[in-house]
């Protein structure tokens, strides 16, 4: 087998334990809760609890077998993609779940297109003018974006552009202009700051090679150098973070989706505890931390592509 | 320096709150005072129950540092302990923890705690409980790396030769030496710490009404930006300096302390 198949193969292998582990986490915490969840739901939906009814529905529900058993069906539907039902719909978790998704997805991928274009060229910029009054500005301006909670920063975008300024919506879900724009900066702009530092330090590492200069002295055009040779070499160890932070942009969305009103899987996730809906909460977990997993997958294989030599390891 | 400046203002104004600030936080509370702007008496206005948002602010010092503290000196203890057998003894000590690193760290970041916080219901004590037992993984990994360098020093070998037991080799030479980390590591978790329960309160999940959180007086800002847009802005700039503070504090230790560790 050839050495990117048996890097891909490694890594698969590699994420099937901690998909299993992340499985059972979820089981346990969602099934530690105090107090019968079927007489929980009766008693809020029909004020009386029915000791023939409730005990029909915790058969249905699978709830009267021990807790292995449990847990290897629930293993079982979630790999074949059936999450249970919601106690407050009555519908599919993950029909409800897959509803929501692109709208995450859309505030996500904006973000960290944000946070990227923003990052490395703020990154660059500060690298190349080193010690300049730029450079002070994208230190100072990086510190101020990783100190900054998020939730704030949308809370004043929102006074500022739509309470005062009246440029864009306040919160909702539309077309990515205008309703994308306040949410998306809210989200990339930790993590732009984030990528602004390390792409800095990461770049000046690079530009003081040898083959840098070597670049120069052949007399290539300065763009050429930056984007061809250096960048591509200081990109590693910024994939590495970015994979890293990749798990604030979750948890961020989750947030931003509040301060917006942005109908994600973040909000659901939130609505579902806030009601106790515990199937939901489970489903909503469960989903966005193997999302997490095969991000990070997808950043690891793309190590391969930028440093070859990662193949043969 | 600023980072110290800001986090040392912050412990005093943390130790002298009462005497600090001009009302009492949730006690003096007069629905009179609904709403009202920054002026005299109160100084950054006041919130939908008539309460000083100054001193409420003020007062939500205790809940964040404490927060902070208290997090980070769990992770300290569980993620050190964890991390010196882990790297020391390696194995199936190590696989196992930090098998149970890797799935914790599976979830992202906040997303864990907000799970458990789900499990077991939102207040201020179930936010300690529920950062602590995230927040030692990134300590655990950092102090099992430098025990992984350090145990192929020449020193090591020297005191194993000479007899020394495993414990006294443990506590003696290789703990001294992750000191440095440690307390880079702690300094900057505190300003992350502090950053989780102020998002948990936003969401409703942390500390309950009338404790002055930062995060919940958000929550309630976030309803009023057009009539009261102080209740979102002082609170978030508390929030922002404090977190800023201590990681200033922290970059400034790294800094000195290990240049390696630098982003």
């Amino acid at each position: 087998m050839s050495g990117i198949w048996k890097f891909i193969a490694r890594r698969l292998l590699l994420a099937v334990p901690v998909f299993i582990g992340v499985t059972l986490v979820t089981f346990v915490l969602m099934h530690i809760v105090p107090g019968d969840p079927v007489a929980l739901q009766m008693e809020e939906k029909m004020a009386t609890i029915d000791p023939t009814a409730a005990r029909l529905i915790r058969a249905k529900w699978g709830l009267d077998d021990p807790a292995p058993i449990q847990y290897v069906k629930f293993l079982r539907n979630a790999l074949r993609g059936d999450l249970g039902i919601s106690y407050r719909t009555d519908r599919s978790v993950l029909r409800s779940i897959v509803e929501r998704v692109p709208a995450t997805a859309k505030l996500a991928g904006a973000a960290l297109l944000i946070a990227i274009c923003i990052g490395v060229s703020m990154g660059v910029v500060a690298a190349l003018r080193q010690n300049s009054a730029l450079d002070s500005l994208s230190i100072m301006l990086a510190t101020i974006g990783v100190s900054m909670p998020n939730f704030w920063l949308g809370l004043l975008l929102i006074y500022l552009l739509a309470v005062n300024l009246r440029w864009l919506p306040p919160s909702g879900y539309g077309p990515a202009y205008p309703y994308l724009i306040m949410p998306a900066i809210t989200l990339g702009a930790g993590l732009s700051a984030v990528i602004a530092r390390l792409t800095r330090s990461s770049m000046l590492e690079v530009i003081r090679q040898d083959y840098i200069r070597t670049a120069k002295a052949k007399g290539l055009a300065q763009r050429r150098i930056v984007i061809r040779h250096a960048l591509r070499n200081a990109a590693i160890p910024i994939v590495t973070v970015v994979g890293v932070q990749l798990s604030g942009l979750l948890s961020g969305a989750v947030i931003t989706e509040r301060v917006f009103s942005w109908p994600g899987v973040g909000r659901l996730l939130v609505d579902s505890i806030v009601v106790r809906d515990l199937p939901m909460a489970q489903g909503c977990v469960l989903f966005i931390a193997t999302v997490f997993i095969l991000m990070n997958l997808a950043v690891d294989l793309s190590y391969a592509w930028l440093d070859p030599r990662v193949k043969y390891e | 320096m600023i980072g110290g400046s800001i986090v040392g203002l912050l412990i005093v104004v943390t130790i002298f709150a009462s005497w600090i600030a001009p009302f009492d936080p949730v006690r003096d509370a007069d629905l009179n005072n609904y709403l009202r702007a920054p002026g005299d008496p109160f100084v950054l206005g006041t919130d939908t129950f008539g309460r000083d948002v100054f001193s409420r602010i003020i007062h939500g010092t205790r809940v964040s540092l404490g927060v902070g503290v208290v997090v980070q000196t769990s992770a300290l203890t569980v993620g050190m302990a964890l991390g010196l057998l882990s790297g020391f003894y390696g194995g199936w000590t190590d696989n196992i923890i930090m098998r149970a690193a890797e799935v914790i760290f599976a979830f992202p970041g906040l997303l864990f705690a907000i799970a458990i916080m789900a499990v077991i219901g939102p207040s201020l004590y179930n936010v300690f409980l529920a950062l602590g037992l995230v927040s030692w993984t990134s300590l655990a990994r950092v102090i099992r790396g430098a025990v992984l360098s350090i145990k192929q020093q020449e020193y090591i070998e020297a005191a194993r030769a000479l007899g020394a037991s495993n414990a006294r080799i443990l506590f003696r030479h290789v703990l001294p030496n992750t000191v440095a980390p440690a307390i880079i590591l702690v300094t900057l978790g505190i300003g992350g710490a502090i950053l989780a329960e102020a998002s948990l309160s936003f969401l409703g999940l942390g500390a309950q009404p009338p404790t002055p959180s930062w995060g919940s007086m958000l929550s309630t800002g976030r309803d009023y930006l057009l009539q009261a847009p102080w209740l979102s802005i002082y609170p978030g700039l508390a929030i922002f300096l404090t977190v800023m503070g201590f990681n200033l504090l922290g970059d400034g230790l790294r800094d000195l302390l290990d240049p390696r560790m630098q982003p």
